[in-house]
This record gives structure tokens, sequence and C-alpha cells, in this order.
């Protein structure tokens, strides 16, 4: 396999968001792309990762391969790529590494020992939402480091008219409110809202930069879901809820 | 089979202290269990995950566990252990943590018994950079789908405390009222494939016809047989008329498992030390003359100018090492005395009188003089010819003598009177330490006073004996402190809570009838003499065994 990416910066932001998470994934290659589909130990967490083929500038893949990542290791070395660097990503000679060349004045070539991942296939959970809101993951990544400041755990909740994002804690309460004009798009068909871990979700809108648009699937004290939008590649993150204590 | 189903086990087991009641909820549950299961949950009942005879191991520590169990109740692994030290109990902590856990997860998994052991030799078998990481990962795993209830007893099997008061006696009672077949053919069984799931399943299927077929495998340790205290060599002739004698070498016993040209070492613990004893290996290669065979000797390590036997200590270094053996093996070279055989060419020897086995032995060893060869004997029936035996045995350096049976099968694992040792200073007693005090003054920043526990034979419940703080070198503190650091559970009050894995020899002066401690015994004046780390903690002596010598020192008043 051979496949050359021109800009790095989706998969390093994706795999930045990922790493933190899950530290060790079966990266699936195939002639559509590279995906891949994990849960996180405490199974809280559950991504969908796809980069299309089309989103690199070369693709060069004839077989389906599942390759047993590091990811904690993979993202330290694509955080060694600056933006204006590209990646190459190939197997190594003997198969036995993934090889990751990084070439912009010089030529660095990293190679990371595939390791051994159990095969058991992921079931995603089918979830009806009843609210739909697309905005900018820049808003949701300040507000979610707005409700920080007094609690670990962000409630997301949806109106008619607003998508709210709110937190409150011993010391304070905080409320950030996205009409329904300021969203991208907004379909709402009943109220609801949930309740999340923010440690997850700071992991989750480092991805922000790869999309102009998130889309947060909610609904009533049921798992959240996050759609990264951009051409050519698909992010999407399945967050379960917290109880609510009180 | 949902593993839940085994926790309302447990959890019956833990509601009765009556044993027949205790059999009889085994039993039952043993006879629904699924044949495919069968091999495994008769270990699981007495809190073991691996047969004895298995080299697998999960090597989890409090520490590492209550890490996963942060990770997945949301809490801090610092909040962990307050909840611990608040339940006192590991188990109930977790159970208290996992009710309360307000994170939920993504998909309600229902834990199977086969999907919890999968998991467990998963943990078992990680191995290299990063398995501390890796163990944690599966655990959280685990934990993340188990119900409170079913996280309390994953918990205490990781740490090896079950505790639901189910010993192998209770087993084995339980699996001969299961299966209709008689206690004796199962202990029977179980002595020669050293396996509950292998006896277990045979029983259901082929009942003691099948039980009585079982045989020795070459490769799968036997427990030893264990001697008694010889109340003095007089009242042993009396009882056994003509008797042989051997030498008690103070080394480490050695059973030999010989197929072909291969050949397998396995310590007194039943670990396979094949790879730290190659000298040995290699010539038991050479001097056992048989195809097939299991043996038993002591290794000896001695002095090659002095002739004298070296400490104990050196020998359990050689049995530890695993890099620079060769090094070792000529700074400390080991002597093999063989003493007795278990197998042979097909044939399960155990049943033959040590007579005859000794003959077999015999008739199957080419002894290479000071490396290899039989344990020096003499048979003889009188006290006179005993008693010099014996002050020529110690004049050598030796540890004592050995008193043997010429009539008596091997009965594996067990201390009956078929073999008797007898050594000039007080007996001592091997114990686990399940608790220490942090050290203050001097002594500050180390754990420096041992909680000591026997094993109950009938329940596996380690009950408290003592403390023992004296007679600890510098070297020993910093020894201890080390070693059992990474076991503590809990800390109440400067007290620590271990994880029972550590065995010490202990010698005293008296045993007492105490209400202090819950074995109703407490030892007076006690001393650490050495670790013993040959020895588990199911191979710790037993509340019984101190009853019995109670009872003699009674008698001897």
């Amino acid at each position: 396999m051979k496949a050359t990416l021109a800009d790095p910066k989706i998969l390093k932001s994706s795999i930045d968001a990922i790493s933190n998470m899950i530290d060790e994934a079966g990266v699936i290659v195939s002639q559509e792309g590279i995906a891949l589909r994990a849960m996180d130990p405490a199974h809280v967490a559950l991504v969908d990762f796809k980069l299309e083929k089309e989103a690199f500038e070369e693709y060069d893949v004839n077989e389906t391969l599942t390759l047993g990542i590091d990811l904690d290791r993979l993202n330290t070395i694509l955080k060694r790529a600056g933006s204006s660097d590209r990646i190459e990503l190939s197997t190594s000679d003997d198969g036995g590494s993934l090889r990751i060349t990084i070439r912009n004045s010089a030529t660095r070539r990293f190679d990371l020992p595939l390791i051994d991942v159990g095969e058991e296939e992921l079931r995603v959970p089918q979830l009806e939402f009843p609210a739909k809101v697309e905005i900018d993951p820049k808003i949701l990544s300040e507000g979610i480091k707005d409700a920080e400041i007094f609690s670990d755990h962000v409630t997301l909740r949806c109106d008619a008219e607003n998508l709210y994002i709110s937190a409150r804690g011993d010391l304070g309460n905080v409320e950030v409110k996205v009409s329904r004009e300021e969203a991208v798009s907004f379909e709402v068909s009943e109220p609801c809202r949930s309740m999340f871990s923010i440690e997850y979700l700071k992991d989750m809108i480092k991805a922000g930069d790869i999309a102009t648009t998130v889309r947060i699937n909610l609904g009533n004290d049921i798992p959240v879901k996050l759609d990264f939008l951009a051409p050519g590649v698909s992010l999407s993150f399945l967050l379960a809820p917290r109880v609510e204590s009180e | 089979m949902e593993y839940a189903r085994l926790v309302s086990v447990y959890e019956n087991l833990e509601a009765t202290t009556s044993k027949l009641e205790k059999t009889k909820i085994v039993a039952e549950f043993l006879k629904s269990v699924p044949d495919d299961l069968l091999d495994i949950t008769p270990s699981l009942l007495i809190g073991e995950v691996f047969p004895e005879w298995s080299e697998m191991e999960l090597g989890v520590g409090p520490s590492l566990l209550y890490e996963a169990v942060a990770f997945v109740s949301g809490v801090s692994a610092g909040e962990v252990k307050n909840v611990v030290a608040k339940a006192g109990d590991v188990g109930e902590a977790v159970e208290q943590l996992l009710a309360k856990k307000v994170q939920l997860t993504l998909f309600a998994r229902k834990l199977s018994v086969r999907q919890v052991y999968e998991a467990f030799k998963k943990i078992a078998q990680v191995s290299g950079k990063g398995s501390q990481d890796k163990k944690i990962r599966i655990l959280t795993d685990l934990l993340a789908s188990a119900s409170p209830k079913e996280g309390k007893y994953i918990v205490r099997t990781v740490l090896g405390e079950l505790r639901v008061g189910v010993a192998e006696g209770l087993l084995r009672d339980a699996i001969a009222q299961a299966f209709n077949v008689s206690v004796a053919v199962v202990e029977r069984a179980y002595m020669v494939a050293n396996d509950f799931g292998i006896v277990a399943k045979v029983a259901k299927r082929e009942g003691e016809e099948g039980l009585s077929k079982i045989k020795m495998e070459v490769g799968r340790p036997i427990k030893p047989m264990l001697a008694q205290i010889a109340p003095s060599i007089e009242k042993v002739f009396q009882e056994l008329g003509k008797a042989a004698l051997e030498i008690k070498y103070d080394g480490a016993r050695v059973q030999i498992h010989k197929r072909g040209g291969d050949v397998k070492i396995f310590s007194r613990r039943l670990e396979n030390v094949t790879n730290a004893l190659p000298d040995i290996a290699k010539r038991a290669a050479r001097a056992i003359k048989a195809r097939e065979a299991i043996v038993e000797g002591e290794a000896v390590a001695v002095d090659p100018k002095t002739r004298r036997p070296r400490a104990f200590q050196d020998i359990l270094r050689r049995f530890r090492r695993k890099y620079d053996v060769e090094k070792m093996i000529a700074e400390i070279p080991f002597e093999t005395y063989l003493f007795d055989i278990l197998y042979l060419e097909g044939e399960v020897m155990i049943d033959l009188p040590f007579e005859k086995r000794r003959e077999a032995l015999r008739g199957i060893i080419q002894e290479e003089k000071g490396k290899f060869e039989l344990a020096e004997q003499l048979v003889t029936s009188n006290v006179k010819e005993a008693h010099e035996f014996y002050s020529r045995a110690l004049a050598q350096g030796h540890e004592g003598m050995m008193i043997k049976n010429l009539k008596a099968p091997y009965i594996p694992g067990a201390r009956v009177g078929y073999m008797y040792k007898i050594k000039p200073v007080m007996e001592t007693l091997d114990l686990v330490i399940t608790g220490a005090l942090w050290g203050t003054g001097k002594r500050a920043g180390w754990l420096s006073s041992y909680i000591l526990a026997a094993r109950d034979e009938d329940t596996g419940e380690l009950l408290t004996v003592g403390r023992v703080g004296t007679g600890i070198t510098e070297e020993q503190l910093e020894e201890f402190t080390r070693r059992l650091k990474p076991l503590i559970e809990y800390e109440e009050a400067g007290e620590v809570r271990l994880k029972p894995s550590v065995v010490v020899e202990v010698a005293y002066q008296e045993i007492q009838r105490s209400p202090n401690y819950n074995s109703g015994f407490a030892l007076r004046f006690p001393r650490v003499v050495r670790i013993r780390d040959d020895k588990s903690p199911d191979e710790a002596d037993t509340v019984q065994r101190i009853r019995e010598l109670y009872e003699q020192q009674r008698a001897g008043k």
C-alpha cells in the first residue's frame, strides 16, 4: 500500500482527537480509503473515522489490510509533521510496521511496529435523535471551555428555538445559547437534554479544526453523536451520557 | 452461562457458614454447569483462575486494579483507596463505587463466565513493555460491563481473596456429591490430575470408572507429599518397626519430569524452574534411564571446598534466576539427591509401597556421584542406629533426618504419617503476611511490624495468629517494605492491609490460646526466620496444624 496526503492537517487533528481516548485500534486500509472504528476501554465513547481515497493526493491500495496501530505513538509521530509537509503512509518492506514518511526539505522516515489487536467487530448502536443541530465547531469548543470553569460535566439541551450548552457547579453556573439563526442548520422535533463528561468532549473537539461544521445529534438521556463534516473525511464520535445526580 | 449466575452462587456461599450447606450449593451448581465450562468453573469457585500446575498468573496488584476501578467508576485512584479503606474490603468497595457510577456506557453487555475467564487469561498472557497498561485496559473493559455485584467478585478473584469459604476439601466433596461418585475416588483423581476442572469433567461424563483411569501426565506437576514432624525417634520406630532413614537436606525440593530427551523441573510450588536449572535438567536427561518418568529429589547447594550445605537463600537465588544462569551455576553448583518416583513408563507408581518405589527408582538412575544420585538411605529397625544416622546427618551440616514408612504409598499434597521429619530446632510455622504497620521513630517510612495469618483448611480463609516485629535486620526491613508495598490494599490508622502473597517462616516460643485473634491462637515471642519464596499462601501452615501443635505442646508439659 501507499497513500500520500498533501495536507497533513486532517489526519493530524483526527488522530489527536482519537488517540487520547483510544490507545490502540485496528485501522482498515481498503480500496475505498482508510477507516477506523473503536471504543474506549470504559465503553463510554466510540469513534468512527473514514478518510476517503479522494482525500489523498495519491492512493495506491489493491487489497484490504487491518493494521493494528498504537494510536498514541502514531499521534506523537504525526505531531512532528508541519502544516506544509507531505505525509506518505506505507507498510515497511517486511510488512511488520506502518511506515510514515514526512517529506519537505528532507525526507524523514518513521517505522511504527504493528501490534496485535483483537478482531472484535463493533456494533454501532442505532439511535433516533430528535435534535440535529449543525454549528461552527468553534462555538461548541468555546462552550465546553466555558462549562469547564464550573464543572466536569456539561448539559446539552435543545428547544424549538435554541441550543444550550450549560454547566452548574458549587462555585457558579454558565449557559451558552446558540439560536436557530446562529446555527448552520437546525432541526428539532422535540425538546431534549442530556449530560456529558467534559473530559471526553474536550478530546473530541480537538477534531474541530478539520471541519467547518459539526453536527450535534442529541436526545433525552441517550448518547450524543458528533459528526465533523468535511470533504473526503467523515469523523463521528458517540458519547454515552452521565446520569444526572440531582 | 452468565457470570451473574456464578455471582449468585458466591453470594449464597457467603451467606452461610455451614459446610454441609456450602457443599450442597456447590454440588447443585456444578450439576448445572455445561460441559464446555466444567474445566474452568471449579477453580473459580475456590477463587483461583488457573489450575495449580499451570504457569499462568494474573500478576495484578492492588494499585493496578484501583486504576482500572477508578477509570470505570469515574473517580480518582485515591478516592478508590479511600472507599476501600472505609469499606474494609476491596470487593465491597468496588460494589459501592460501581453502584454510584454516574457515567453510563454505550452498550450493556451481559458478562458470561467464559468472557470473564478469557479476560483473565488475556491479563495473564500480556507480557513485555507496556504490559501494565494493557492489563489495566483489559480490566477496565471487563469492569465496564460488570454490574456492581459482578465487579465485587471479579476484583476479589483478581486479588486472590474470594472469601466465600470454599477450599479444596469442600470442592472435592461437592464434586463427589454432584456426580454421584465417592469422595475417595475424587480425592485420588485430584491428586493425580492436580486439576479440579479435569476431575469434574471426567466425574460427570465417565463417573468413578473414568476417574480411576486418570493418569499423571509428564509435564504437569503433582503436589508433593509432605512430612510430619516426628514426636521422637523412639515413638516413630514404635509405630513403624522398621523404617527407611534418609538425610533431610536443607535444599529445595524438585520434581523432575522426563519424556524422551525433554526434561522439565518443577519447584515445590509447582513452578516450572527448568530454565533456571539447566545443569540439573542436563544431568537428569543423562541419568534417568527411562523414556517417561517423574521423580522427586532435593536440589542441594554444597560448598565445593568445605562440603557443607549452603544457606537456603542461595538456593532460592538460583531458582529465581532468569539471566546469567551459567554464571550462577558456577557460583552455586547444585547436587541432586533423588528419593522417590511417582510415574514410570505409563505406570502410576504412587500406590506402590515406598520400598518398591525406591527399588524402581534405583533401577532407572545411573548415578553421577556428587552430582545426581539417590539420597543416602538406611533401612533399619534399630533405634540406636537411627540416632547415629541422625547425629551424622547433623554433623555434616544437614537439616535433620527423614524417617519413612516402607509400606506407605505416596499421597500427593498430604501431610500424613507416612513420612516423618526430625530436626533439632523447634518447629517453625510458615505463615502469610496479611497486614503490616508503618514503623515509627528510626523505622519511620518502613513497614516494620507484620500481621501473620494461618490458613483455615476448611474454608480457605486466612486467620490471624499474631504480629511479628522483632528478629528483623535492617536489610530485611528494606526487603519486606519493598515487597509488601505493592501489595497494599488499603491503610487505616497506620495499619495496612495486604494482598496475601508473602509467606514467612516464623519461630516462636509457644502457642497460646487467644481471644484476640480470629484464629483463636497466638504465638508467643514470634520471630521471622526467613521469607519462604518457595511457598505460596495456599501452602502456608493451617490453623488445624497450629491446634495440633498446641495440643502436642500441652501433652508434653
